[in-house]
């Protein structure tokens, strides 16, 4: 029998011919669209967690990744990173499924409207907790928190991403960002975030030719090739032009946290540049957290900046406000007119 | 050898076995009552699971591996050319089928490309050392493991329930393949009825869908 079938995902992007007239149909809800991508996020996050390495002992596994992160802190954060390093050396599988299963608890949470909001708050702690033992503060103690290397720690982006996303109803103008916490906060929350990206640009290493070119120096083992090479360019770039290329960085936030204030066309033109410059990142000089390399338990900052920047995509013309905020807009079933 | 901890791949493996029981169940369920659509998908659904059992566990591997990639190869072509019918008829968008084919596709890449020791990890893989040494891609392998995951998230948050199996338009254009005919209740195949409508359940079917995409993108993210 032959048998011919549409799927949804034109329907509810609002481009399908098959539904009729575009006022016929319900807006998408971004605000729920965007808390699917943090969930798609987590996933990832979770599988990650499941590699085999993790599970393992000595310095190559998840325990002597965490102790790398201890050195450099004051003392006392040293002694609860250790501390937690120790945990997991002795008890390698135990904790690994669990670290794993509460990743996987978040991501599903996440896609049940029912238990959006506990998952939100179990992703809020999580992640403060991974920032604290799992990253060592995101290196901020030790002056390496440049965010050319992820800081102030990718981490903590998720649990901003999950105060901004905290579901309500409401429209997403001017900004998704400021559904839930309204404008003035979440206006203030950009300035803050981008202040102190570029604050971490300028600071301790962050400016340093040789601690730049360090730090993509010792991810490109393992890389795929293409990524070897796009790494040895950047090394060469920072080495030579690092304190250069750390200036423009901070006057690139500076701008960015700016353009929340501006007109929503000039927002939208800074936006793509801070996206297209932190893709760069994500990529020539994070490596995407390491994943190519098999050995990464997260994307890094670069993916979870370029979601925070999308959230704050000014909202103008042409949408209007969402109606549902508990899920996907239902598709239509009507037959196409043509 | 199974790499440690051999309970998460069996696990794994286990789910993948479960996967392709329920698309047998489901295929029998469409045959006997004419479901005019997601047989495809079952059918693939079908193959993944039993393939990627073998994958997580190498004693579970049966079949040469020139059968698994003329029945991926197989798969891959189907769901493009259906892509392409779904586009001609209702202009470009993204299908449902786009997502099988990806997933074909990935398939073919895990026979194509069995993991190697070495990269992250030891997962027994059964298909033996067919590519000479070959390393899978790993941007695309990541690509596809995060598009899998994508779609579990939006598969399990979409309130077009079965929608992974069948789209969203069936029960109106699938009898008659067309979008100019009128489809009246008289067109509907028979109703399911009793286990039937039990093994059917559309949110079982997106759940067999959501199984087979986390399963498939964390073997992706072991082959990298």
């Amino acid at each position: 029998m032959s048998v011919t079938e549409v799927d949804d995902s034109r329907v509810s992007a609002g481009a399908d011919p098959a539904a009729g007239s575009p006022t016929d149909r319900t807006p998408r809800d971004l605000q729920r669209m965007f808390q699917l991508v943090l969930a798609t996020v987590w996933l990832l996050d979770a599988v990650l967690q499941l590699q085999p390495f993790m599970f393992t002992r000595g310095s190559n596994g998840f325990s002597g990744m965490l102790n790398g992160f201890a050195t450099g802190n004051p003392g006392w954060i040293d002694h609860s990173i250790s501390w937690n390093a120790s945990n997991v050396y002795h008890h390698p599988i135990l904790t690994n499924s669990l670290f794993a299963l509460i990743q996987f608890l978040i991501a599903f949470g996440i896609i049940w409207t029912r238990t959006l909001k506990p998952a939100l708050v179990v992703s809020i702690v999580w992640s403060l907790g991974v920032w604290w033992f799992g990253e060592g503060l995101g290196t901020i103690f030790q002056g390496g928190a440049t965010p050319f290397g992820g800081g102030p720690g990718g981490v903590l982006f998720y649990a901003l991403l999950a105060v901004l996303l905290w579901p309500s109803e409401g429209g997403d103008r001017p900004f998704v960002a400021a559904r839930t916490v309204g404008v003035r906060a979440a206006s203030a929350t950009w300035v803050v975030t981008w202040g102190l990206l570029a604050a971490l640009a300028l600071v301790g290493s962050g400016r340093s030719p040789r601690a730049l070119h360090d730090l993509v120096a010792g991810l490109d083992s393992g890389e795929p090739g293409w990524l070897a090479h796009v790494d040895k360019a950047s090394e060469m770039a920072f080495l030579h032009d690092g304190t250069t290329l750390a200036i423009l960085l901070a006057v690139l936030c500076v701008v960015v946290a700016a353009a929340v204030f501006l007109p929503p066309a000039a927002t939208q033109v800074i936006l793509v540049v801070a996206i297209g410059v932190f893709a760069v990142i994500w990529v020539a000089v994070q490596n995407l957290g390491g994943i190519l390399a098999g050995g990464a338990t997260d994307p890094n900052s670069g993916l979870l900046v370029i979601i925070l920047a999308l959230l704050y995509w000014p909202q103008t013309a042409g949408r209007p406000p969402a109606i549902d905020s508990t899920g996907p807009t239902p598709a239509t079933e009507e037959a196409p007119a043509r | 050898m199974t790499p440690t901890p051999t309970y998460l791949y069996y696990m794994f493996a286990m789910a993948m076995l479960a996967v392709a029981a329920y698309s047998l169940a489901l295929l029998v369920v469409s045959i006997a009552f004419r479901r005019p659509s997601g047989w495809d998908v079952d059918i693939a659904h079908l193959a993944m699971g039993l393939s990627m059992a073998g994958m997580f566990i190498t004693d579970w591997a049966f079949g040469p591996n020139a059968m698994w990639q003329l029945i991926f190869m197989l798969l891959l072509a189907w769901f493009v050319v259906r892509s392409i019918q779904a586009m001609q008829l209702f202009g470009i968008h993204l299908s449902h089928y786009l997502i099988h084919a990806a997933m074909s596709f990935a398939m073919l890449l895990m026979y194509w490309f069995p993991a190697q020791s070495g990269h992250g990890t030891s997962a027994s893989m059964s298909m033996g050392t067919a590519a000479g040494g070959a390393r899978i891609e790993p941007g695309l392998s990541f690509l596809l493991a995060f598009l899998f995951f994508a779609s579990a998230v939006f598969t399990l948050a979409s309130p077009n329930k079965g929608a992974s199996h069948h789209g969203t338009h069936h029960r109106r254009y699938a009898l008659h393949g067309s979008t100019e005919v009128a489809v009246g209740p008289q067109d509907e195949p028979p109703p399911l009825t009793g286990a039937a409508q039990a093994v059917a359940a559309p949110w079982l079917e997106d759940a067999s869908h959501v199984v087979m995409c986390v399963g498939m993108g964390f073997m992706l993210i072991l082959m990298i």
